[in-house]
């Protein structure tokens, strides 16, 4: 500890490492909250694949029974 | 010879702020990353999950729908593992038997565990791609469930693979029960149903081959209630 710029580096070296922890823990709430809109989006697309199935349905129904009308 | 050391000295002081410096913009760069993260990234994210959540309630009555008509539960939001969260559609046990017509070739609708019912009164299940046990449990079951009972299994998800081979026999072993209680009762004389019956007794109970020697044996060392149905004929003969 004599040197003075021991001292200032491990005063620097300390501060990192408390920026550090806060980082990690800043870290870790972003995955959660990147996992809930991860799911949240699965639901999304799951709901957007059945009504574009229902759609594709619908439309191979009326062509097959011969109803479908041209848009007006 | 003290030149040179007052010249390493400054070197090695030089050396030193240089690596304080570093040091000082190593933390900076930290502080700034976790200043980035927590004020501009999570509250973003936040308000994307919020959009998302509205989307999902405006969209409720479709989900609603579709999973009336399919008797599935969607979004079924299961915690697997390691925070790999993975979203099952399952099909819920059906009422009593609904008979309805056959609807026009749902081909797009393969992806999904829907309930295809036939013209029969009877729902198949079609699981989708790599469930081939689950089809062959489904194939005998509708064999088994002449009479018109319609049992459905439930299904695993969509994303995730079937682990419940025990459960599967389990219930196949359970339906075959039910099966041959019902031609107990019933007498049945569908001639879908023999064969499960003749899988299950004993070969010498069998009647339908009249072999007279063998059935009167059989018929006097065994009084079950199972065989007085079967062995009509052979109860003339003791």
């Amino acid at each position: 500890m004599e040197n003075p710029f021991e001292r200032q580096q491990k005063n620097i070296l300390s501060r990192i490492i408390v920026n550090v922890e806060r980082l990690n823990q800043s870290v870790i709430t972003l995955n959660q909250e990147l996992a809930n809109v991860n799911k949240k989006n699965k639901n999304i697309e799951i709901i957007g694949q059945i009504c574009e199935n229902y759609h594709n349905s619908t439309q191979f129904n009326l062509d097959a029974t011969g109803n479908r009308k041209p848009p007006f | 010879m003290p030149e040179q050391e007052q010249v390493v000295e400054k070197e090695i002081e030089k050396l030193d702020q240089e690596i304080t410096l570093r040091l000082q913009t190593i933390d900076s760069n930290f502080s700034y990353c976790f200043r980035k993260i927590t004020q501009d990234i999570i509250p973003h994210v936040r308000r994307y999950s919020d959009v998302c959540d509205r989307i999902i309630d405006n969209t409720a009555v479709l989900t609603t729908l579709f999973q009336e008509s399919g008797n599935l539960t969607l979004n079924h939001d299961s915690n697997e593992g390691d925070d790999s969260i993975a979203e099952t559609a399952t099909a819920k046990k059906t009422d009593p038997p609904v008979k309805t017509t056959a609807t026009a070739p749902d081909t797009t609708m393969q992806e999904y565990h829907t309930a295809n019912i036939t013209s029969t009164g009877q729902i198949l299940q079609l699981p989708d791609s790599s469930d081939d046990e689950d089809e062959d449990a489904d194939a005998e079951d509708t064999h088994q469930n002449g009479d018109g009972i319609t049992t459905t299994e439930p299904q695993d998800s969509i994303m995730t693979d079937n682990t419940h081979d025990d459960s599967t026999t389990q219930r196949q072993s359970r339906k075959r029960k039910v099966s041959l209680l019902l031609q107990q009762e019933y007498g049945s004389s569908s001639s879908a149903l023999p064969s499960p019956v003749t899988k299950y007794k004993k070969h010498s109970h069998s009647t339908t081959d009249s072999s007279p020697l063998k059935p009167p044996q059989a018929a006097e060392d065994h009084h079950d209630d199972t065989n007085d149905l079967l062995n009509v004929d052979s109860s003339q003969s003791s």
